[in-house]
């Protein structure tokens, strides 16, 4: 591989994981605040100006705290599984397109770590790999309610990664590609996918919820039944990991959201800017303030809604959204075909 | 002479580690005592082996062997490992007799299929610029719905029979009698 | 083809109807869908080819051949299906639906031009079996039989794709004729490459495992007793006739050239498999059980055709299979109404048996004598002309398999005299008469069966 092409990409890998793990850190703070807001109150207001420091302050907590392994626990799992649930979120990042090309100090980055023929089934394949840590994680602790909340998330996880796969293939028999920097491009402009797709949208949305444990689907670490569910038996930087963890893949599916429904990068009036560096920056930013979005409509959801109960979840799950999606893939087929034949 | 088999040796080397880890994970499944990492292994081994479909410029066929395999076939494993509670205790305990027997049997077929496949060359397959993308999702789309269309609409009588299978497995039982009900 | 849609349209019909209370329509559905096929079937054997069937030759090829066994199979389903009238807790859609499903792989192991159909045709014909044999969830025995014949299926399975890959590997081809082609120029060029040989060893050892032939057959005793009797029914016809005819179309087109190679073993393991199960059948005091063996020492004579693999063996194979399929299906519907009555399979539950069923002692009679091989039975002409067909190549196993045969007079026997020369105690008042539709089926079977003894050459001449 040419050198210059290996330092770029490891620039952004490295630019990439490090704004992912910021916006990580920085959800737990806006969770905080926006739970406050709903809530009418003050939220994290002690460490700098309105409480900005607090998830450093929390992070050095996490770290310095005892970290606790225990006896009768299968030690190796123990250990692996915070470590694969934050290895498969870290590793989605990367075939999603950030950007179409950016100038800076007069170089040209393209704005995808791998722009892989397949981008979207190397999503979802990391995605349905997340439930390991998780399972692990749960069944490692030895206690009863990790093991459920392991069960839990791993019946979700599947049940509801078929609703979303069968949202996705409309959206793949529509743009006739399975790579995420095609779909984005066809997008241009206010083209978007949303338009066309909005069952497809709310049925992927609520998977996605489901998928990143997120209330209302958060059963697996669902407090008041479960203790801390998979979680119960973790401290320090292992029980972190999980928590981090589930930001990045709020933040991943947000982007993924915004890829595949709302444009990505795109926004209307792009093409009256003349000058491609502002334009690399703005379309940058445009993405980032379409995840922001969705990042704030997640808290607000799960701020918002009671918790689902497990049958009900199980119900709005193959008997509400697969059918539901399977519909939606016919409608799109038929008019695809439709499409083809007629104009 | 030396630099060829370098180059040689540097274009096997991913297919060497890749074997490597499927054939090491693979007795792992075999031998571990524990059935969760069996099925851990299990993983792991279906993962080299999306390395190997990689390789072979099978991108697609490597995804999907991901989601599907490794996603959730495993996790439905595993989820039904974790509710059984399989223990070391409770493993049936064969005699040393019949231990012995498995071993040799089982190292003489290996024996002969080493000894079989030593000298053994495969059919080439002919390449070109039609092969080069041919794991490509385009192309196999493309020979899947033309070539291949009547396997894989037949498939379908395989998965709706399997389907229709499982739901009849785990259909409850009409109450007789109907006592409660 | 057209009689595999109708039969696939008819299961997902059947499962439809199942939806609606009324139970009743089921079977009579299943009759009908099956009856239809069958004179699809027959439509097709005269010639009725629709333009778009011949684009799909690669794959599957529907010829005198494949269509005879085809009408064999459907018809022995349809009479099956006749026999066994439903107990309450086998009555629903899916059962018939799977059965159907079932049919269809096996027809497509009759027809298959490629490794992929063969393949497919043994999964669909496997799958829904794994769940039948279960299918009555409370009985312990009916359990192990799924979960037996699951385990060692997919075993099978796993070794037959193993032997598919290697001869993909030294061929760079599925299609079976393709092969052959390569096979011979590779075997007058430099010998057979020891690469081939392992897959065809492998493909041939998996396929065994379907058709329970010797030393792979312990699964069959135990499954075949543990499943629902007309489960055992449709495993002991239907699928051994798919799985036998799947082999002999492999061995006979692709790997026909190198049978001085897997010749010598199939002749070991055919002798192998008449004597285990000849033997075994002898020592067995359950009916089923004993059947269960018998069936595997016919999966052994079965092997015969295999092994002579040329236009002849393949009529006998034919003859046979009609001989054995219809034998078989009546002798365990009969076995089914008396573990019925009784409770019990065993010989002595058929003591005086002829002065209270006379009609079913009598087709139990003829299929018995078919099993053995008396003149004027199907059974006999069978083996007549399979014997002859190997006669030349192999006497020793041809003396061996007469030797056999004349041993398993013993058990079959056994059964005649109970129910000819046993009295039963009973007094005549137990007498529960059969549903129309298995006396019909019975009737049928018996008389098919004595017609193809007296005029074996309509069957002959169909290929």
């Amino acid at each position: 591989m040419d050198s210059a092409l290996l330092i770029e990409k490891i620039v952004l890998v490295l630019v990439i994981l490090g704004i992912t793990l910021l916006i990580a850190t920085y959800s737990t703070y806006a969770e905080r605040k926006i739970a406050a807001f709903l809530q009418d109150r003050q939220g994290p207001n002690r460490a700098g100006i309105f409480g900005i420091l607090q998830p450093i302050a929390d992070a050095g907590k996490m770290f310095f705290k005892e970290d606790l392994i225990p006896a009768a626990s299968e030690k190796w799992l123990f250990i692996m599984g915070p470590g694969i649930a934050m290895f498969t979120a870290c590793m989605t990042g990367a075939a999603i397109p950030w950007g179409t090309e950016l100038h800076v100090f007069g170089y040209t980055l393209h704005m995808q770590i791998a722009d892989i023929d397949i981008g979207i089934l190397y999503i979802i394949g990391f995605v349905s790999m997340g439930v390991y840590g998780i399972m692990i994680g749960g069944w490692a602790s030895n206690n009863k309610y990790s093991l459920y909340g392991a069960i839990r998330a791993s019946s979700q996880m599947i049940s509801y990664e078929l609703a979303m796969g069968l949202s996705i293939i409309a959206v793949v028999m529509m743009t006739g590609t399975l790579s995420l920097k095609e779909i984005a491009a066809q997008q241009h402009g206010i083209n978007w996918n949303i338009w066309y797709q909005p069952l497809g949208f709310i049925i992927f949305f609520t998977c996605a919820l489901a998928e990143c444990n997120r209330a209302p689907f958060d059963l697996p670490e669902c407090d008041s039944e479960l203790i801390g569910g998979y979680h119960t038996e973790y401290s320090s930087m292992k029980l972190g990991f999980y928590l981090f963890a589930e930001y990045i893949n709020m933040f991943i599916s947000s982007a993924v959201i915004a890829t595949l429904y709302f444009g990505g990068y795109n926004f209307p009036g792009m093409d009256f800017i003349e000058s491609s560096t502002l334009l690399g920056w703005l379309q940058f930013a445009t993405l980032f303030a379409k995840i922001f979005f969705f990042i704030f409509v997640f808290m607000w959801i799960r701020w918002t809604l009671p918790r689902f109960r497990y049958d009900q979840l199980m119900h709005l799950g193959w008997k509400s959204l697969i059918p539901l999606a399977i519909v939606n893939m016919l409608i799109t087929a038929a008019v695809v075909l439709l499409k083809s034949n007629s104009f | 002479m030396e630099d060829a088999g370098t180059t040689v040796m540097m274009n096997q080397l991913p297919f060497i580690i890749f074997s490597f880890i499927a054939i090491l994970m693979a007795l792992g499944t075999i031998t571990a005592r524990n059935p969760v990492y069996s099925v851990l292994c299990l993983i792991l081994t279906f993962f080299a082996l999306s390395g190997h479909y990689v390789l072979l410029n099978a991108q697609f066929i490597a995804v999907v062997n991901l989601i599907v395999y490794a996603g959730a076939i495993m996790v439905l494993f595993l989820f039904v490992l974790m509710l059984l509670n399989l223990n070391k205790e409770t493993e049936p305990v064969k005699s040393y007799l019949w231990q012995i027997s498995g071993a040799i049997a089982a190292g003489l077929v290996l024996v002969t299929l080493a000894g079989a496949l030593k000298g053994a060359s495969a059919y080439m397959v002919k390449g070109g610029p039609e092969a080069e993308g041919i794991g490509l999702v385009k192309n196999l789309g493309k020979i899947l719905f033309s070539d291949f269309v009547l396997p894989f609409e037949i498939s379908s009588i395989l998965f709706l029979a399997a389907m229709v299978g499982a739901v009849f497995i785990g259909k409850r039982e009409k109450q007789e009698g109907g006592a409660n009900s | 083809m057209k009689a595999l849609i109708l039969i696939f349209s008819g299961a997902i019909v059947l499962l439809f109807a199942g939806l609606g209370k009324n139970e009743r329509k089921l079977l009579p559905l299943v009759w009908l869908t099956l009856f239809l096929a069958l004179a699809m079937n027959g439509l097709e054997y005269f010639g009725w080819e629709l333009p778009w069937e011949q684009q799909w030759s690669s794959m599957l090829q529907f010829n005198k051949f494949s269509l005879a066994f085809n009408f064999l199979l459907i018809l022995l389903a349809l009479l099956g299906s006749m026999l066994f009238v439903p107990r309450l807790e086998d009555k629903g859609a899916d059962v018939f639906a799977l059965m159907l499903f079932s049919l269809c792989g096996g027809m497509l192991m009759t027809s298959f031009t490629s490794f992929f159909m063969l393949f497919l045709g043994l999964e669909i014909m496997s799958i829904p079996l794994y769940v039948l044999a279960g299918s009555r969830k409370e009985d312990l025995r009916s359990n192990e039989a799924a979960l037996k014949y699951y385990l060692m299926g997919s075993f099978a399975t796993g070794i037959l794709l193993f032997g598919v890959a290697m001869v993909y590997g030294t061929t760079g081809s599925f299609d079976i004729y393709e092969i052959g082609l390569r096979y011979t120029g590779a075997t007058m060029l430099t010998g057979m490459s020891p690469m081939a040989k392992i897959g065809i060893l492998m493909v041939m050892f998996g396929l065994l495992f379907k058709i329970a032939a010797a030393p792979f057959h312990f699964w069959a005793p135990d499954v075949y007793t543990g499943s629902p009797g007309r489960v055992t029914a449709f495993m002991a016809t239907v699928v051994k006739t798919a799985g036998v005819v799947a082999m002999f179309r492999l061995f006979a087109i692709s790997f026909g050239i190198a049978d001085n190679f897997w010749g010598p073993t199939l002749a070991i393991l055919a002798a192998l498999t008449m004597f285990v199960g000849n033997l075994s059948a002898l020592r067995q005091d359950s009916f089923k059980r004993m059947l269960a063996y018998s069936s595997v020492a016919h999966a052994g004579y079965l092997l015969l055709a295999i092994l002579v693999h040329n236009q002849n063996s393949g009529k006998a194979l034919l003859l046979y299979m009609t001989g054995y399929g219809l034998a078989a299906l009546s002798a365990f519907a009969l076995i089914h109404k008396v573990s019925r009555e009784q409770g019990r399979e065993d010989v002595s539950a058929f003591d005086g048996w002829a002065k209270r069923y006379p009609v079913e002692s009598f087709a139990l009679l003829i299929s018995l004598l078919s099993m053995t091989g008396i003149p004027g039975t199907a059974g006999f002409a069978g083996k007549y002309f399979l014997f002859s067909s190997a006669f030349e190549g192999y006497t020793w196993l041809i003396i061996f398999a007469l030797v056999l045969s004349a041993v398993s007079v013993a058990y079959y026997f056994r059964v005649i005299i109970a129910m000819y020369f046993r009295d039963s105690g009973n007094d005549a008042s137990s007498v529960e008469g059969s549903a129309m539709s298995v006396r019909l089926a019975l009737i049928i079977c018996t008389a098919l069966n004595i017609a193809a003894g007296i005029a074996p050459w309509f069957i002959l001449e169909r290929i």
